[in-house]
């Protein structure tokens, strides 16, 4: 909303105004208050950050029971466990070690993968593009139909409420669909009896071909993962947008926007959209963690070569190092997530970069 | 309730149609009540008995089929039921009491000790659960009171949260200044005349906590790190993949019964949410 803009200049001092051109004026205000509430927003992330480092640090060292003896399955030659106590330093008092760690957490050092033998940032590195790719190819379906779709949704409840509700019933269903079932079904559908689509894997394990044809193959077995990943939030999404665009059609400025002769498609897009928007965007922040979840399901389903596969592998191996990374990792995405939405909707509602 | 009342009277359709949803949910919450607690009633056979031919198709003798080890499905299923209830059930509980704790601390002290609490809340949210489960594992190993501990101590933010901001919200009331105004403790005045207006809102949370209970329960089955010592769905599901081509009923059961439950109970927090907030009852939005 424009009109809602132009409330800042009050608060503008005289020489300040008089020194830029009125027109350049406003938008660099505004860019300069985005500036200062991203940066305060960006400071909030470090204790953050060292809160769960400790929280993943005081996890592991409450825990009962010695990791050196879990790696030592077979063996208990005293001499090889004190050897490897000392090589992990294990034989350290708590809060040495909760220093050392937090000391080598900031040079970028995560620490040794007790199963892999090598730098847990190595393994973890290695698996980064993989989620990366499955998890915006799943984002872009969950945002790019769930908008549109709860749009739909609200213009339906106006117009036809008995098959709005329906279509709620189904919405629901999908947001209660774990992935893990929902990909089994796809599995069976689409790979299995229509013989269509890859179910394993990033790329054909028998000669993957160069250039187009790789992306190709990337593409046919990307579909299948991104969609099990992708539906419950796009339900999700497709519920609130609905829920807050029914709520926007029913004030002043819908009805304003009518009366000084727009058409439905300008009405929806530049006024009732707009102000949609903020909650499908916060909603996909807040549930960023699930998406994590989902991840590592969809990943262990598809045997996709990503961060939350290399998470149960670590588990099941009792990498404890190894995990507490992949969680540092996920955390962190988490923590960007909440940042680019709440920046985002600061640039869309200016009450709440002002406010 | 005269704004009930209201309602009935100006939609009569509107009232039908959530009766029917409210039966489904009924229904389906106490078959699975009833499974839960007396499995013995409604399976046919040890969940664990391995007598009948392996991949047998539903139908006959076994209604559900049987799986690879020729286990009859649908007494797999009852069973299963029991430790989604069990380990979800208590999840919830353990969420419930500390949630309950650190909002009622969180809304009626305030200072910095709510402060300090809220940051804790936000800490747990930007852990993803599931993974913050799997460190615990790791460390702790999987049985069923681990699993439920685990999703407990990942779920109590949202409840604790809500809890607070209705406590905030009723402590600037003037009945509170009133029951201070006559010499009342302050925990008195917390658990006798704040809480009991407050906690419905906690209530209206329960099914929706109990849904993200038992799916992380299956999610945590379903990757092998689950109680492997008792039937669940998420379980049944994994033992399901290699088989998914020759026998679709090992997944089409589970996931049934799985869907089942978590609409159900999704359908039942949507009218509970509604009820508890009478701003979207009354208004045309969700």
């Amino acid at each position: 909303m424009e009109g809602q803009d132009t409330g800042c200049l009050a608060k503008v001092s005289g020489p300040e105004l008089a020194s830029l051109h009125p027109l350049h004026h406003q938008a660099r205000l505004r860019l300069t208050r985005m500036l200062t509430y991203a940066t305060r927003r960006i400071l909030l992330v470090i204790p953050l950050l060292l809160g769960i480092a400790a929280l993943n640090f005081l996890l592991v060292s409450l825990a009962p029971g010695d990791p050196v003896i879990y790696l030592l399955a077979d063996s208990s030659d005293p001499g090889l466990v004190q050897t490897l106590r000392e090589r992990y330093g294990l034989d350290q008092p708590l809060w040495e070690r909760f220093g050392a760690y937090i000391s080598s957490l900031l040079q970028g050092n995560l620490g040794q993968s007790i199963a892999q033998g090598r730098p847990v940032l190595d393994a973890i590195l290695e698996r980064i593009p993989a989620s990366a790719i499955l998890a915006g190819a799943a984002l872009w379906i969950a945002a790019g139909l769930g908008i549109p779709l709860g749009l739909w949704l609200a213009k339906l409840s106006l117009s036809h409420p008995r098959l709005e509700r329906s279509a709620f019933l189904g919405i629901l269903l999908g947001t209660g669909l774990p992935p893990f079932l929902l990909g089994q079904l796809l599995i069976l559908l689409f790979a299995l009896y229509l013989g269509l689509l890859p179910t394993n894997g990033m790329f054909s394990v028998r000669g993957t071909p160069e250039g187009f044809p790789r992306l190709l193959d990337l593409l046919a077995h990307l579909i299948l993962p991104a969609l099990t990943l992708g539906l419950q939030p796009l339900a999700a999404i497709a519920r609130i947008t609905r829920a807050q665009a029914l709520e926007v059609m029913g004030q002043d400025f819908v009805t304003t926007a009518r009366a000084k002769g727009l058409n439905e498609r300008m009405v929806h897009t530049k006024h009732v959209l707009r102000n949609a928007l903020p909650a499908p965007i916060t909603l996909l922040a807040l549930s960023s963690g699930h998406w994590v979840g989902g991840a590592v399901i969809t990943e262990t389903v598809f045997a996709w070569p990503g961060l939350g596969r290399l998470a149960v592998e670590s588990t099941l191996a009792r990498d404890y190092p190894l995990v507490i990374g992949v969680i540092l990792v996920g955390a962190i995405g988490v923590i960007l997530a909440n940042l680019i939405a709440d920046i985002a909707v600061a640039g869309l509602d200016p009450r709440v970069r002002y406010g | 309730m005269v704004r009930e009342k209201s309602t009935t009277i100006r939609k009569p359709r509107a009232r039908n149609r959530l009766g029917g949803e409210l039966f489904f949910v009924g229904l389906i919450l106490g078959l699975l009540l009833v499974a839960g607690l007396i499995p013995s009633l409604l399976a046919p056979q040890d969940p664990w008995r391995t007598g009948g031919p392996a991949l047998a198709a539903p139908g006959g003798e076994y209604l559900l089929g049987t799986d690879q080890l020729g286990r009859d499905v649908w007494s797999r299923l009852i069973h299963g039921a029991r430790t989604s209830l069990l380990v979800g059930g208590l999840a919830t509980l353990i969420a419930l009491v500390l949630g309950g704790l650190v909002g009622l601390i969180s809304g009626t002290v305030g200072g910095w000790i709510d402060e300090l609490l809220m940051r804790l809340a936000e800490l747990v949210d930007t852990v993803p659960g599931l993974l913050l489960a799997l460190l615990v594992i790791t460390l702790i190993g999987a049985g069923i009171w681990q699993v439920a501990l685990v999703i407990g101590l990942t779920g109590w933010t949202g409840l604790a949260r809500v809890l607070r901001s209705r406590l905030v919200s009723i402590r600037e009331e003037e009945f509170v200044l009133g029951a201070r105004a006559l010499g009342m403790s302050e925990a008195r005045v917390a658990l006798r005349h704040m809480l009991p207006l407050a906690w419905p809102a906690l209530l209206a949370l329960l099914p929706f906590r109990l849904e993200g209970a038992i799916m992380l329960e299956a999610s945590l089955s379903f990757l092998g790190l689950g109680d492997v010592s008792r039937p669940s769905w998420g379980g049944m599901l994994q033992d399901a993949q290699p088989y998914l081509r020759q026998a679709w009923w090992l997944v089409a059961a589970p996931g049934a019964a799985l869907a089942l439950t978590l609409f159900a109970l999704s359908l039942l927090s949507d009218h509970l949410q509604r009820l508890s907030n009478p701003k979207l009852r009354l208004g045309r939005s969700d």
